[in-house]
């Protein structure tokens, strides 16, 4: 848990202003002075090894994470003690602000693969803010973002629209990632995509195996390539993202 | 594929090449499995193979030990026996063993195929069979009825008519039968006497019941063998046309296989005799219409097996080589190999060894292998040397994330005499094997073996494998 958060801040290797993620994440619209700010209260991590718990649910909030590389999921719990995951988190995106008004982590966060992170203490992040226009409105946007994100779900689609959806946004944030939009790995098992679009996990590898008979896609283990974007699109209705 | 292979100029390269390699029924092979591989390991593979996003469909492999006599030859993990509650009380282990192992697989890993081999089967009772194939369907899921690959060799000695009508009742749509040698006096030398109408029977009633293959086991280079005795044997096997024929080669090593040490070497054929039987066997099976598969294996050109080498989708796998898309393989009973997602793993070899894990609720792995990422690269390139006989490089380096030239730089250098020799094509797209190297496939895979070279080199007195011809 928090123990991986080393105590030394900022080590040349973590600027933001040497980071590829420097566009997607905190930083943009800040000119290279407010970049050293925002730099002096990143703390840096030792990678995560596949599936190593950041933070668990109920755990008082303290810090906002960044991806650097990999994935991570959040996982909430119902009543029933049934988990569900409510996110896939790429390079460059926040989680942990869904804590910020309950002043308790809502949600777990696990890796996904090796996989590493910087982490922000949100009261400096707060403070820092107060100060940066910039950073403030970029704070919003990702928090809007998230919003956004998690609206997505909630509509009533079928499995196939739900799968195809989920493929066609992915795509897209590793396309903004500066990664191939048709061919990427997908870490996660394929018990939690179910899990994620609350369906068997049966139905995943069905509608997988559909998409490839009728040419949507190529799957080698767990390794993706689409072969027809326009198609899945249209299948997936372009809720999401278009 | 061309039916007129040209054994012409083969018998200098027969030479050359005539080294001891292994087999390829898997990569790393059966050599570099190690008791470090436990229970858990396997257990983890299962359940990282479930997670795939579309996960393989399963092939069952059930090794059945006993035998009735023993057949001098033989190497195979064997418990020559007549008591009859051998087996029963060998079964019990064996169904539990299977219930365990349906537990670690997701409901949607639909069984293909499912094989039974030896020992022998038909040692089996026809109910005793039937019993296994309960407590298959109620372990695992089978796979709908035309897909679902039933097979099973068979000892024509052990069986009577009675018996093979009931394995086509059970649904076996496959056999394989151990033919060896029809002539009477190798079959005296190898203590297994059998007769021409008795697989003539088992083929006729197989025929009219539309079992999908037959295939017939041949192996040369056993004692009293000569050119003319060998090529009755293969008349006959030609004459009951089976749709596949195994052509194996008799390795003795009576310092491995004790068996062997009732076969006197001087009833050998010398190693001159024994490359002609090979090179007219050949000769006789391409031009009777077979077409060569690869390694020990011929079939007839309308037979799945042919149209797979035709179509590129020919698959290795422990029983030589197969049709089916890729499968997860699940080993039962003793000394079975498994190939789970990237795992080999081995049962233990020996029957009381075998007991005492299931007696304490565990899986009965002995050893195995987790295959590194190095391992997973050479595995795929040395499955398509041996099926295709072709590896694109620009698809390769897509699929497997490497430059094929700068990874397998020393490898490359060090194919020239295969080059010359006419066996291998190289230039910078591709690599493909000629009709000529598929007699080689060893040979080819063998440079592409990380292992290969150390194992070898340590064990100079006592070949750990059979020759390559």
């Amino acid at each position: 848990m928090g123990n991986q958060i080393a105590t030394g801040r900022s080590p040349s290797f973590l600027k933001c202003s040497q980071c590829s993620l420097g566009s997607l994440c905190l930083p943009v619209g800040l000119n290279s002075q407010d970049m050293a700010q925002l730099e002096s209260i990143i703390e840096t991590s030792s990678p995560y090894s596949d599936h190593e718990q950041v933070h668990t649910v109920g755990q008082d909030f303290d810090r906002i994470y960044a991806v650097k590389s990999g994935m991570f999921k959040t996982v909430i719990v119902d009543s029933l003690g049934n988990e569900h995951i409510t996110g896939f988190h790429l390079p460059g995106e926040l989680f942990g602000l869904d804590a910020i008004y309950t002043k308790k982590y809502m949600s777990s966060a696990i890796s996904l693969g090796t996989s590493s992170l910087c982490a922000i203490e949100y009261k400096e992040l707060e403070g820092l803010s107060q100060k940066l226009p910039s950073l403030q409105h970029q704070l919003l946007n990702l928090m809007s973002k998230e919003v956004r994100n998690s609206q997505s779900l909630n509509v009533d689609l079928t499995a196939e629209q739900k799968l195809a959806g989920f493929i066609v946004a992915l795509s897209a944030r590793y396309k903004q990632r500066g990664y191939s939009e048709t061919r990427f790995h997908l870490a996660m098992p394929r018990r939690d995509i179910a899990n994620h679009l609350n369906m068997a996990p049966e139905t995943v590898s069905r509608l997988f195996k559909r998409f490839q008979t009728d040419g949507l896609l190529e799957i080698n283990r767990t390794d993706l390539m689409i072969t027809n974007m326009q198609a899945l699109k249209e299948m997936s209705g372009c809720i999401s993202v278009c | 594929m061309s039916s007129a292979f040209t054994t012409e100029g083969l018998e200098p390269l027969l030479t050359k090449y005539d080294v001891y390699g292994p087999r390829y029924t898997s990569y790393p092979t059966a050599l570099q499995f190690t008791e470090a591989f436990t229970v858990e390991d396997y257990q983890r593979h299962a359940q990282d193979s479930n997670e795939l996003l579309v996960p393989r469909p399963l092939s069952l492999y059930i090794h059945i030990p006993f035998c009735h006599s023993l057949c001098y030859y033989c190497g195979c993990n064997k418990v020559v026996t007549h008591k009859p509650e051998a087996a029963a009380n060998y079964l019990d282990y064996l169904f539990r063993e299977i219930e365990m192992q349906g537990k670690l697989f997701a409901d949607d890993r639909l069984v293909q195929q499912i094989h039974f081999g030896g020992g022998t089967p038909t040692y089996l009772s026809s109910a005793q069979l039937r019993e296994i194939m309960e407590v298959i369907a109620q372990s695992f899921h089978l796979g709908l009825p035309d897909s679902l690959e039933l097979g099973i060799e068979i000892d024509p000695r052990s069986v009577d008519e009675k018996q093979i009508h009931d394995l086509l009742d059970l649904g076996f749509n496959r056999i394989s039968i151990g033919v060896q040698d029809f002539n009477p006096e190798v079959q005296e030398a190898i203590n297994r006497v059998q007769s021409v109408g008795s697989i003539q029977n088992i083929m006729t009633a197989a025929r009219e019941r539309k079992v999908q293959s037959i295939s017939l086991d041949v192996i040369y280079g056993l004692p009293k063998q000569t050119l003319e005795t060998f090529d009755d044997t293969l008349n006959q096997v030609i004459a009951l046309k089976p749709d596949r024929i195994a052509l194996y080669n008799y390795a003795h090593m009576p310092q491995r296989i004790p068996s062997q040490r009732l076969i006197h070497a001087s009833d050998l054929p010398s190693a001159d005799e024994k490359m002609a039987i090979f090179i007219d066997s050949v000769k006789r099976l391409t031009q009777a219409g077979y077409v060569y598969i690869g390694m020990d294996h011929f079939a007839l050109p309308d037979d799945n097996l042919s149209k797979a080498l035709d179509e590129g989708s020919l698959q290795r796998n422990f029983q030589g080589y197969s049709t089916n898309a890729e499968c997860d393989v699940i080993g039962l009973g003793v000394s079975a190999i498994s190939r789970i997602n990237d795992s080999y793993s081995q049962n233990i070899p020996r029957l009381s060894g075998y007991r005492e894990a299931i007696d304490q609720g565990s899986l009965a792995i002995a050893k195995g292998i987790s295959l590194t990422r190095d391992d997973t690269i050479r595995a795929a390139l040395i499955q398509s040397i041996m099926c295709s006989g072709e590896v694109i490089f620009s698809d390769f380096n897509e699929r497997h994330d490497i430059f094929f030239h700068q990874y397998f730089r020393s490898e490359l250098s060090r194919m020239g005499d295969l080059q010359e020799d006419g066996l291998l094509q190289l230039n910078e797209k591709s690599l493909r094997v000629t009709e000529k190297g598929r007699l080689f496939l060893r040979n080819i895979a063998i440079t592409f073996d990380a292992y290969f070279a150390q194992t070898n080199l340590q064990n100079t007195e006592q070949p750990r494998y059979s020759k390559t011809l």
